[in-house]
């Protein structure tokens, strides 16, 4: 068996010792980095530049707060999950696995609603610069965190038929890098889009750095 | 085996065409990619040549303005992404294994993954042809011509659907080979005595795994600008008009590195072999490399100098363009210094390579001229920078392929290629090379805008234009005489023996053509030069009597990444026929996402290696 | 050692070749109408400064390494019973020829900026203002404040500008992304629809008829949309101004160009205007005027009658402009149609009236 030592695809001995499909994982998270980037750079490009219809006004950030409160607690919940399975205990795990996917709905649930109030307003993708890159960047968040839920769920449901288990905790690590990826992605899209967008703070900046220069002048 | 369905079940020593369509073999998939790669050059070269007799003279009318348009489009688009591209991967595919000491790939089937959606992807752009609407807008597409109030067929969205398939192949592949030389290089591979092939191949993956994900949202908005009615690059809503121009290009230098540090890892690679001599400055040439490709990503907008981009802004991206001749330079003087006492043998892979080396060196050099944005605001978009770029892209990207083909032709086939039929090749391509680039710089500077179908016959272009023209007949008879060479070689070429040129590196030390697993025993390595340094000790010692073959095992064939391939295409078509038939597409649509669906599924609960293998294998232990 | 050797086989080959391409050059600059190295206006020749510059710093470049690889491969070539020196590098020389091009690239980088930085400088008091708009597939140009009452001075396709005195362009865009050059004069900035930029301000200085065309790729008649810059006498140039701001006289009644101006006034007004007429499209070019002006269809075909009936009778038989072009931008808002094919609407003596009539009307 020693000549299989660098067999395609073995759990074992490569050559950093890491596993390779957690580092696909991490090329890919990078990689998907650079697909938000320029979504969440369009975004900052366009914010105000809409000619008509609804623009930042129109967002919540109290209901954002929560949401982005839930999708906060699914991250711990798949920290809990992971040691879970990690420590053998399949009930933690299928248990934090469950929470997390259903944190994860009640994210997605709250964007449904937020978008349909925004199309009642009469925002859509259509309407304006605004809304096109809002709903677009917004959106693919939503889809990375719903096939984080398919794939939660796979987990859970899998894990009956005894195919995820302790040994191969490195699924749910897996899953869990990605979960906490996306989560991570939010907090920017969260600070930078919402909260800038919502109180002008690069505005209130300006104005801070120009009123200190004029004390100095 | 869990399916029934006999057309399914699982290939385990598929024959004939079968071993190939299901194969997840790098080698025969680099071999896959070298022959797709090498039609769609044959197409690509057919377009610049109706280019070209358009242009011979001034005032001719062989084609229409709108076939014109379309060729020069799909001239472009089919030599960056259907021919420089797969045939780097080709390289990466066969080699990369074989020079780190693995048995495969970190991800074989992700592998076969990659090559279909680039053929599929390919085949779905260039479908557009029998549809009437082929590409027109350029390979840069700059919106708003490509809005969908100015380019109002379909050929925008055949170019950005052609190139979303073929995009996510190559990300693929980017992560595989990232993983693969991280991780399953043999004891004793370090970093720093990997063949520089390799390293060129884990820098350009990095590259492609940073730099697609921006031209994937480049034109998935300028796909949801055309499809679905958003507004990112819709002028009269307000949008920025340089939008599209930044994210292509933020794309759009890192490419052409992806396209020329391959070619620059195969001279590296060959160089030493035919001057019997270590690469002079192996640390500085992989840094250089390095640092090539993180100033790439910083130099965009010099393809914008036109643009009215602000003084310091311009100032700046001028300034980082030059640096760039710094490492490549670097790269130039070792590549003299490797040949510097040495005892050059002018076999047709050296040949070249030092072709590779005089002209895009002279590329290089246009390229800094472009840099001097005052000067560049007389060549922007004028034959100058036509030539600057088919210095680098054909006498850079494309003679260190066709070197690299010589070369490794051997261990690839089994069989060398002929020398004096490689020379001759190489003769006509050199000249016939020169005589159609270079004088496109006097075009340039005598004020011939690109893409223009006709011109008028008093601006005293027209004897230029002829000898251009000129020149690509003769470049087309030399890649003619290239082809005969490959095909005869393959059948009736002197047998090749395990290293023919007297490498050092280890692809060199198994038989021509390698067996399916590469290795019969993982070679441990102890040398950047494994075949010189210390022969006796890592060459791969003789086959051991107790090495059973049928203790290897390999990745079974698979078809799930094939049909995966299809599903993701045919989706992407769909969309087009939504366009014209809402009912149908969404049919199709439902239809073709379903069998990528289950092709995923199938391929996540499929083991690599067939259970059936596996199990015949420890009964054998 | 002679040459031969000296350079060795691709060498000499490249050699060879550098010599054809300048005999090339040469013979070729002097007949070339749209040639970058005949500067004739001070922004050109800073720009051709440089350009001399870059060619002889990368010429010197590449002809160094290019001998040093010929001389390389002569000298190191495979010789029985002489080995390679297994040499593995040298840091000096590795640190030699990093720190080299610096410093070429420093005598490059420095020029460079200074002229980017003058390039941008505002345009002088007196400067002459021209506002140039790209539509597919033609030039608006504007004059603001030179027109009747200080209005805007419109024409198309042909600027007039005065030699010795300043000129300031500024660009826009009705539709895509196009791109306004004239070599001898002035490099090219992009016309960018939403947008506003500005030529570097030049000051012609030689009266001359200059060669321009579109350098962006902006559709199907991208290659058919030229210019022309008219550098006149001070003069001349005032001339010029007042005879497009005076009214052209009225032809005769019932006169042949009579029925040339209804067939205009009835057919071509909706989308062109002529000063001084009731005529004031906006969707095509502006033809006030149009008898002194040299070419038809940005600069296509000679402005004689001949070529002004093809173009009229059918525009597609010399130009690619595709029937109903998309709208254009609501801000520059002219609304877009190409121009249309007249042998099935007008007979061939209204075609010719109106030819006569367009060109009737000229600048003395
Ligand atoms: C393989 C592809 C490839 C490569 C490697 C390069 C390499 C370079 N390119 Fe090129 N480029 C293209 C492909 C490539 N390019 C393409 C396809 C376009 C056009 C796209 C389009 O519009 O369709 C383009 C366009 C392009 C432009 C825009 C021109 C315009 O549209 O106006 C510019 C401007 O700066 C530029 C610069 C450079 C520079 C500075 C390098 C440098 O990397 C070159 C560095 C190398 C050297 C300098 C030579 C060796 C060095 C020495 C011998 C050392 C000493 C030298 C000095 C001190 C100067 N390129
Ligand atoms: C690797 C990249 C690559 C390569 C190899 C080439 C190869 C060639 N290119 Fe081009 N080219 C580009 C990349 C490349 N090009 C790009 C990116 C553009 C910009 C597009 C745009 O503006 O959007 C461009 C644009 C471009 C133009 C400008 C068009 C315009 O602006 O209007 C021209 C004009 O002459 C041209 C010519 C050629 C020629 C003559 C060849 C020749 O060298 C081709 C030689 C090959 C053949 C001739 C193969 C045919 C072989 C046979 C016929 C053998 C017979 C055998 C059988 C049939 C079995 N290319
Ligand atoms: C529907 C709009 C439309 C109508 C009607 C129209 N034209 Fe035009 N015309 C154009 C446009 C647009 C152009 C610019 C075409 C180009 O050069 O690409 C043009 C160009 C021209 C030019 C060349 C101008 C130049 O500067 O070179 C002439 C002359 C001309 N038209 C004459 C006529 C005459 C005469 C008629 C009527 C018999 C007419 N046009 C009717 C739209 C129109
Ligand atoms: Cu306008 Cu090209
Ligand atoms: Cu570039």
């Amino acid at each position: 068996m020693q000549y299989l030592a660098r067999s395609p695809e073995a759990e074992h001995a490569t050559t950093t010792g890491l596993n390779n499909r957690k580092l696909l994982m991490w090329a890919f998270l990078g990689s998907d980095a650079m697909f938000f980037g320029p979504l969440i750079a369009t975004h900052l490009i366009y914010r105000t530049e809409s000619l008509q219809g609804p623009i930042e006004e129109i967002l919540n950030i109290p209901v954002t707060t929560i949401s982005t409160f839930v999708l906060l607690m699914s991250s711990l919940a798949m920290v809990l999950a992971l040691a879970g399975i990690q420590q053998g205990k399949m009930g933690t795990f299928r248990f934090w696995t469950a929470m997390t996917a259903l944190l994860g709905m009640v994210f997605i649930g709250f964007q449904m609603v937020e978008f349909t109030e925004f199309a009642k307003h009469g925002l859509t993708p259509r309407t304006n610069l605004f809304g096109s890159t809002f709903l677009t960047l917004t959106g693919f968040h939503g889809a990375h965190v719903t096939v984080g839920i398919i794939w939660l769920w796979s987990l859970f449901f899998a894990s009956f038929r005894g195919k995820v288990k302790q040994e191969n905790s490195l699924d749910v690590e897996i899953a869990g890098l990605y979960w906490h990826f996306v989560d991570i992605v939010w907090i920017v899209i969260f600070g930078v889009i919402y909260l800038v967008g919502a109180f002008g703070v690069e505005d209130r900046v300006l104005e801070g750095a120009h009123a200190l220069a004029g004390l100095g002048g | 085996m869990a399916t029934n369905i006999a057309i399914l079940r699982r290939p385990l020593d598929p024959t004939g065409a079968w071993a190939w369509i299901t194969t997840v073999d790098h080698k025969k998939i680099g071999v896959l990619y070298g022959l797709t790669a090498f039609a769609f050059f044959i197409l690509g070269g057919v377009e610049a040549l109706v280019m070209r007799l358009q242009l011979a003279q001034a005032d001719l009318n062989v084609v229409s303005a709108a076939t014109f348009n379309q060729m020069f489009t799909m001239h472009g688009t089919t030599m960056i992404f259907m021919v420089v591209m797969p045939a780097g991967a080709a390289f990466f595919n066969f080699l990369v294994p074989l020079q780190i000491g693995a048995r495969d790939v970190a991800f074989p089937r992700l592998n076969a993954l990659s090559y279909w959606l680039f053929l599929f992807g390919s085949i779905l752009m260039n479908f557009s042809f029998f549809t009437g609407s082929a590409p027109d807008m350029g390979w840069f597409a700059y919106a708003p011509l490509t809005a969908a109030n100015f380019s109002t067929s379909s050929s925008v969205d055949y170019w950005i659907l052609g190139l979303q398939v073929m995009g996510v192949g190559t990300l693929a592949a980017g992560f595989n080979f990232v993983i693969t030389i991280i991780n399953m290089r043999a004891p004793g591979m370090t970093l720093m005595r990997m063949p520089v092939f390799t390293w060129m191949t884990l820098i350009v993956s990095f590259l492609i795994i940073f730099a697609f994900p921006v031209i994937t949202v480049a034109i998935t908005l300028l796909l949801f600008d055309r499809m679905f009615g958003t507004n990112f690059y819709d002028i009269t809503a307000g949008a920025d008009p340089l939008l599209w121009q930044h994210l292509f290009w933020v794309f759009g230098h890192p490419e052409v590195y992806i396209l020329i540090l391959p070619s620059m890892g195969i001279v590296s690679d060959i160089l030493p072999t035919f001057s019997r001599k270590p690469l002079f400055g192996y640390v500085t040439i992989v840094l250089a490399g390095a640092v090539i490709a993180f100033l790439g990503f910083g130099v965009w907008a010099h393809h914008m100098f036109t643009v009215g981009m602000g003084r310091w802004a311009t100032s700046a991206f001028a300034v980082a363009t030059m640096a760039i001749a710094v490492p490549t330079g670097v790269k130039v003087f070792n590549w003299l210094g490797t040949m510097y006492g040495g005892s050059i043998q002018f076999r047709t892979p050296m040949l070249f390579a030092l072709g590779f080396i005089s002209l895009f060196m002279l590329g290089g050099l246009s390229g800094v001229m472009h840099a001097v944005v005052p000067v560049d605001l007389h060549q922007q978009d004028t034959y100058f920078v036509v030539a600057h770029f088919h210095y680098v892209l054909f006498g850079g990207s494309i003679f260190g392929l066709t070197a690299a083909t010589y070369y490794w032709f051997p261990k690839i086939t089994g069989r060398m290629m002929s020398e004096s039929i490689g020379k001759t090749h190489f003769a006509l391509m050199f000249v016939g090379f020169n005589l159609t680039f270079f004088p496109m710089h006097f075009l340039g500077v005598l004020g011939m805008p690109r893409r223009i179908y006709t011109y008028a016959p008093d601006m005293g272009w027209s004897g230029t234009n002829m000898a251009v023209t000129i020149g690509a007949f003769v470049i087309a008879v030399s890649i003619a005489v290239f082809l005969y060479n490959m095909v005869r070689s393959a059948r009736v070429g002197q047998p090749a023996g395990a290293n023919p040129w007297g490498a050092a590196t280890l692809e060199w030390s198994i038989e021509s053509p390698p067996h399916h697993y590469n290795f019969a025993i993982v070679p441990t390595i102890r040398s950047q030069h494994p075949l010189w340094d210390e022969e006796a000790n890592t060459v791969e010692p003789p086959p051991l009597p107790y090495v059973d073959e049928s203790s290897i095992h390999m990745p079974s064939p698979s078809y799930w990444p094939l049909l995966l391939a299809m599903g993701v295409t045919l989706v992407a078509g769909s969309l087009l026929v939504w366009q014209a038939h809402a009912i149908a597409g969404l049919t199709m649509g439902a239809a073709s996402g379903a069998l990528a669906l289950i092709s995923v599924y199938r391929w996540v609960f499929e083991p690599a290696v067939a259970t059936e293998v596996a199990e015949g294998a420890a009964a054998h232990h | 050692m002679y040459p031969k050797q000296l350079l060795g086989r691709s060498g000499r080959l490249v050699a060879v070749g550098l010599l054809v391409a300048a005999l090339l050059l040469a013979l070729s600059a002097c007949s070339s109408p749209q040639t970058t190295f005949d500067p004739k206006s001070d922004a050109a020749d800073k720009i051709q400064t440089l350009y001399i510059l870059i060619i002889v710093i990368s010429g010197a470049i590449g002809a160094a390494v290019l001998i040093a690889m010929g001389y390389l491969m002569a000298k190191f070539r495979e010789r029985p019973g002489v080995k390679a020196r297994q040499i593995h590098g040298n840091n000096t020389l590795e640190v030699l020829w990093t720190i080299g091009p610096i410093l070429i690239l420093v005598m490059i980088g420095v020029p460079t900026i200074l002229a980017i930085v003058g390039a941008t400088r505002a345009p002088s008091e007196d400067a002459l203002h021209v506002e140039v708009v790209a539509h597919q597939w033609w030039w608006e140009v504007n004059y603001p404040g030179l027109g009747p009452d200080g209005g805007t001075l419109t024409t198309a396709n042909e600027l007039h500008v005065p030699i010795g005195r300043e000129v300031a362009i500024s660009l826009k865009s009705d539709d895509v992304i196009h791109s306004f050059w004239v070599p001898q004069l002035i490099g090219k900035i992009d016309s960018i629809p939403g947008r506003t930029n500005h030529l570097e301000p030049f000051t012609a200085s030689e009266v001359g008829v200059y060669l321009g065309q579109c350098a962006e790729f902006c559709g199907l008649a991208h290659a058919l949309m030229r210019f022309r810059v008219v550098v006149d006498s001070l003069g001349d140039f005032e001339r010029w101004v007042e005879g497009m701001n005076t009214p052209p006289p009225a032809p005769e009644e019932e006169s042949f160009l009579a029925s040339g101006q209804s067939v205009f006034i009835q057919n071509c007004s909706s989308c062109h205007a002529v000063a001084g007429t009731v005529a004031a499209g906006r969707i095509g070019p502006d033809l006030s005027r149009f008898g002194s002006r040299l070419t038809i269809g940005a600069g296509i075909m000679d402005n004689t009658e001949e070529n002004l009936v093809e173009w009229i009778t059918n525009v597609t038989a010399v130009k690619p402009v595709p029937e109903g072009l998309p709208t254009a931008l609501a801000e520059l808002g002219n609304g877009k149609q190409a121009m249309p094919r007249f042998d099935d609407t007008l007979t061939p003596a209204q075609v010719e009236a109106v030819a006569a009539y367009l060109r009737s009307m000229t600048i003395e």
